[in-house]
């Protein structure tokens, strides 16, 4: 039975058979190169009744998105979706701009423009984690969260917080904070962020089981203050700039820099790129003209052309949860309010 | 319906909202909204409205600013196209005014903030040996509020050290409300960096989610932009942000974009899109 009540709404879903699934068979005789493997398990997309939202995150079966659900061009709410049902909830609102969401099984964590909040996902008292603007762009994996943490103007910290009765623990200080510097990424028991020292463009990576960190400079290129960072096993891939003094997005390198090896490998040599999220070994990639590549970051580095498969650019790209990216293409001015969430499952 | 059964659908509803209230916990205490941006412009009647339409007009006719929609964007839905947005259309060059990085002194005056980045540029052009006023005095010329600024009010507080820092004139327009958006914005920002003697340096509304650099971060600022390199492709332009935050404050180059890439236009054309508070200040 449809559920009443003014938080249930419904929302389209369609699951879409994806290309790959359904590919017309074609006689092995007529075949010239073996098709390469999909880097990609299923895609099903959700529609939902708001152009303006933040991130989509999945987890308990459900998806967590933070909208605007008003007129004022706020976002102020985070729903949960049942793609299978359609029944959308509102679980968390606020009287500020939700800035950032990050969903675990066990937590959810937002920031807006003036707090970092954390609640558990399924029902319990709300945690302040950081006010006053202290917070940036928390990362959240199983209770683990960590953040680079403002201690005042120039000293940022990079801050890690087991949500199950832990208490804030400072890994290290962020020497040149600053936008590209100040993402943080979770991989198992490591912890990834970038850094600059001495003129001197650095990834870090912390062990969360014993505190060490490593360090690996970036040495011989131009491109060699990495930003934005995230891993892969023994992949660190980034997005490189040639100077922090007027950093300029549009003079980027994109590639990996290989721990074992100790050199960067550009992925792009011409055209920067909008973004770009890893997920194991799957990577995806937000083009100059917002075309979706999806990567195998193995040795191969196969790649397919998610744009092409469906006949459609995107405006953003997340990581929905550790096996799901999430492509999402908004309405128009003028049309009718509504995001289309390309829920991408790569295993 | 029958007015039992809207009651009855209400009591659920309110049962409903109360069971979502208490299991996820109390919300916390209401706070007042804090932004760099006010959302819609209180002060903007539809006198003023028209008021400040004629002055955008007229000053666009003073710089040969036409409306009408130029050949800048190939948005590119095709998937056999994968070149960049804006064509190179080497209008301006490469066009620079320098303006130091003024950190904001408190969250909600970003306004305040760019209008003192925006009139260093006029002091030091002028001459004047009167110092900036302060963010103080400028929050205050502005009128801004704990829930930000007005594009309107930029524009007066700026004009009001007109004589002392120059013969400057800006006006606070929209984008969204011409035939050719992309166009206005570009030929705007670019006619008042070549100008050298008349010239402004525009203080742009941003939604930030556009700029990918800010990797999906939400927020309304005010920027200052004070460079624009079109040579070459993809067209550039610098803007001087003045966060709070050191984590965002700083100088960037980013791409200009269009309604479908990101970048400083589709970052400026959303914050248009999103209320009446006007897109900049030029």
């Amino acid at each position: 039975m449809k559920r009443l009540g003014v938080l249930c709404s419904a929302v389209a879903i369609i699951v879409l058979f994806v290309p790959g699934c359904s590919r017309p068979s074609v006689p092995d005789e007529a075949r010239s190169d073996p098709e390469p493997p999909r880097l990609y398990q299923s895609v099903k997309t959700v529609t939902i009744p708001y152009r303006l939202f933040g991130h989509a995150k999945k987890a308990g079966g459900l998806l967590y998105v933070s909208v605007c659900g008003n007129d004022e061009g706020i976002i102020d709410r985070i729903i949960t979706l049942d793609p299978e049902t359609g029944e959308e909830e509102i679980v968390i609102t606020s009287d500020n701009d939700i800035a950032w969401l990050e969903v675990s099984e066990e937590w959810i964590v937002w920031e807006t423009n003036m707090d970092m909040y954390a609640q558990p996902r399924t029902g319990g008292e709300r945690l302040l984690l950081g006010g006053v603007q202290a917070v940036f762009g928390p990362v959240l994996e199983g209770s683990l969260v960590a953040w680079m943490n403002r201690v005042d103007d120039d000293r940022y910290q990079l801050t890690v917080r087991d949500l199950n009765g832990g208490e804030n623990r400072v890994i290290a200080e962020n020497n040149h904070p600053g936008l590209y510097n100040n993402f943080v990424h979770i991989e198992g028991d490591r912890l990834l962020w970038t850094d600059i020292i001495d003129n001197t463009g650095f990834y870090r990576v912390a062990s969360l089981r014993d505190g060490t960190i490593e360090d690996y400079p970036i040495q011989d290129t131009d491109f060699r203050f990495p930003g934005y960072a995230q891993l892969s096993g023994d992949r660190l891939y980034s997005i490189n700039f040639d100077t922090y003094i007027e950093w300029d997005w549009t003079k980027q390198r994109f590639g990996y820099y290989s721990i074992p090896d100790g050199t960067f490998t550009a992925l792009r040599d011409k055209n920067f790129i909008q973004a770009f999220r890893v997920s194991g070994d799957r990577v995806a990639i937000l083009e100059t003209g917002h075309r979706l590549t999806l990567m195998d970051a193995a040795a191969s580095q196969q790649a397919e052309d998610i744009s092409k498969a469906f006949g459609t650019i995107f405006d953003s790209l997340d990581c929905a949860d550790s096996n799901t990216f999430v492509a999402s293409l908004a309405s128009k001015p003028g049309e009718p309010k509504k995001a289309t969430l390309y829920l991408i499952s790569v295993r | 319906m029958r007015g039992w059964t809207r009651g009855f659908i209400a009591v659920v509803a309110l049962a409903s909202l109360l069971s979502v209230g208490l299991a996820h916990g109390a919300p916390p205490p209401k706070q007042q909204p804090v932004g760099g941006a006010l959302l819609d412009d209180p002060h903007l009647t539809d006198t003023e409205r028209k008021k400040l339409n004629e002055q955008c007009l007229e000053k666009e006719a003073a710089f040969g600013i036409e409306r009408r929609p130029v050949a800048l964007c190939r948005c590119l839905e095709q998937e056999s196209v994968s070149a960049l947005c804006l064509t190179a259309v080497k209008r301006y060059g490469y066009q620079s005014k320098y303006v130091p990085c003024y950190k904001q002194e408190r969250t909600y005056w970003c306004g305040p903030a760019a209008v003192r980045q925006s009139l260093y540029w006029h002091k030091a052009v002028s001459g004047s040996a009167i110092a900036l006023p302060s963010q103080t005095t400028l929050a205050s010329r502005i009128g801004t509020t704990t829930s930000g600024s007005t594009t309107s009010g930029i524009a007066r507080a700026l004009n009001s050290y007109r004589g002392t820092f120059g013969t400057h004139h800006y006006v606070a327009s929209d984008i969204s409300n011409t035939s050719d958006p992309l166009g206005v914005f570009y030929n705007r920002i670019g006619a008042m960096l070549a100008s050298k003697a008349d010239g402004t340096v525009p203080i742009v509304l941003l939604q930030t989610s556009q700029l990918s650099r800010y990797r999906g971060h939400s927020s309304r600022h005010y920027v200052t932009i004070s460079g624009i390199d079109d040579r070459s492709v993809p067209v550039r332009m610098r803007d001087v942000d003045p966060n709070w935050r050191v984590a965002y404050r700083g100088i960037y180059w980013d791409d200009v974009g269009c309604t479908t890439y990101n970048g400083l236009f589709r970052a400026c054309y959303q914050a248009d899109l999103e209320g009446s508070n006007l897109a900049m200040a030029w």
